[in-house]
């Protein structure tokens, strides 16, 4: 599936990026579950993963990530990396899933943040920011994961709505080659 | 002669794009700024950029803040409703206890009253210090701070203490024009030079990965009850002495230990839009004395303390010892 480069998408997209970006300053700072924090940006960039546009999920994973970066107290730089990298493996790995709320995409979503949160996690701990492995992969990991994925799911119906108005081209649809066959 | 058949050079020549030379370029950038956040220490850039990141998502901050609070009485009011039987009863114990306590503080207060009129004490600790208000967490779940609403437009910086009502919730870390971060004396990368307060006993308060607060380096030579009250000793220069950090809920020792391993429960929490005061300059008076220092020299606790000062603030570094 891919965005399709008109007017309607790129609002649907702008919208996205905005909603997430403000839900992330205001909101996700209010709320903590068992050492876990919601991700906002991390949901954003599992949404244009499932775009399956390669160049934009990456260009759009380093900005996600910069976004958290410059929003919390981290270091700067090392979510944008995670977060590019993982853009481009998984755009590759699930190009065929659609977006929406769909069990697959809900299942490659919930390996994409449980991948980024451990890797996160453990890249904290070898930068001794974080002192304990098993906190900062379970303890904060999993339960950020756990919570995300939840928040995700509204993400995910509004995307998938999106699709279904023709915000995001499904390739689903018809091409104009399809006389040709 | 047949003209060959070969493959168009006018068709398809815009080869669909990979995504491979942006990740190779981002990557680098995302190495670069890491590698600069870390060398620049506290100050530098990228701090900079984040601080202008921070002064222009305050009122967005603010609002968030501002509509989750209702949310946040009501979770409290869930976890009241949920609170076990052994809490209950812990609880109405305490209860008891504090009534007590209330009634022989107000007539200390009175006499306190009598003594501050005539010795004309302006406060107990005389702290100079500025309000602020908590305009809410960290965004990441991996480290314990809060976000004040004041930065260096307000004469604050990094390592400036911050209390409340209670005692100490912290220290600023990083500092933006309009905003401050707190650190929380429970995040695992905190440390406090602390004391018991009944026997002196000094040691070093830190925060742990699961939120609670661990004081270590208390030899085992001194005298430590579950119950204690834990303060500030002054060392560093970064807490002014004698402020309440919290209270001694266990004390283990095995045969052969030479420090006590004691938990403590915290005095102070952090809410949002909670009123707390960053102390801005410390007297003379509210700094270790060189007895203090010796002392928890001969305990280990004030190399650690150092340490652990120096790594969340140059000023300590700068006044201590």
């Amino acid at each position: 599936m891919q965005l399709k480069d008109t007017g309607k998408t790129r609002s649907a997209t702008v919208a996205f990026c905005i909603a997430a970006v403000a839900l992330q300053i205001g909101f996700a700072p209010q709320i903590e579950v068992m050492g876990g924090r919601i991700n906002f940006m991390l949901i954003l960039a599992c949404i244009f993963i499932l775009s399956g546009d390669t160049h934009r999920a990456t260009i759009a994973g380093f900005f996600c990530g910069i976004a958290y970066d410059l929003t919390a107290s981290v270091p700067v730089g090392l979510m944008s990396l995670i977060l590019t990298v993982t853009c481009f493996i998984s755009s590759g790995m699930f190009r065929g899933v659609q977006i929406g709320l769909n069990p697959n995409a809900l299942r490659c979503t919930a390996i994409v943040m449980f991948a980024v949160n451990v890797l996160y996690g453990l890249l904290l701990f070898f930068m001794h920011v974080q002192t304990d492995l098993f906190w900062a992969i379970i303890g904060h990991g999993l339960s950020s994961t756990l919570l995300s994925l939840l928040v995700a799911v509204p993400f995910f119906v509004l995307a998938g709505s999106a699709l279904s108005q023709g915000g995001f081209s499904a390739r689903s649809r018809g091409t104009r080659y399809k006389g040709l066959r | 002669m047949p003209k060959s058949k070969g493959f168009s050079s006018h068709l398809n020549t815009q080869r669909q794009s990979t995504g491979v030379r942006p990740l190779i370029v981002l990557c680098l950038v995302s190495i670069l700024l890491l590698t600069f956040y870390i060398r620049e220490g506290e100050s530098g850039p990228i701090h900079s950029v984040r601080g202008a990141v921070s002064v222009v998502t305050t009122p967005v901050r603010v609002l968030g803040s501002l509509v989750a609070t209702p949310f946040n009485a009501a979770g409290n009011v869930m976890g009241n409703l949920t609170a076990s039987q052994e809490t209950l009863s812990e609880l109405r114990e305490q209860n008891a206890e504090l009534t007590a306590q209330v009634a022989e503080l107000s007539e200390s207060k009175k006499t306190s009253e009598r003594l501050e009129s005539l010795l004309n004490l302006q406060s107990t600790y005389s702290l100079t210090s500025t309000a602020a208000r908590i305009i809410g967490n960290s965004s990441d779940a991996w480290s314990r701070a809060v976000t004040i609403d004041k930065g260096t437009a307000a004469g604050f910086s990094c390592g400036m203490a911050v209390c409340n009502s209670s005692g100490v919730i912290g220290q600023i870390v990083e500092v933006s024009a309009t905003t401050s971060t707190v650190q929380l004396i429970t995040d695992e990368g905190s440390g406090v030079s602390a004391m018991i307060q009944s026997t002196r006993a000094q040691g070093m308060l830190q925060g742990q990965p699961d939120g609670s607060l661990r004081l270590s380096y208390v030899s085992t030579e001194s005298d430590v009850k579950v119950g204690d009250i834990v303060i500030t000793s002054g060392i560093g220069g970064v807490y002014p002495k004698g402020l309440p950090l919290g209270t001694v809920s266990s004390v283990e020792k095995s045969d052969n230990d030479v420090y006590y391993t004691i938990v403590v429960r915290a005095q102070s929490t952090a809410e949002n839009n909670e009123e707390v005061l960053v102390i801005t300059s410390l007297t003379d008076d509210q700094i270790a004395s060189d007895q203090d220092v010796a002392s928890a020299n001969k305990s280990g606790a004030v190399t650690s303390a150092s340490t652990k000062d120096e790594d969340s603030s140059e000023d300590s570094s700068d006044d201590s010892e």
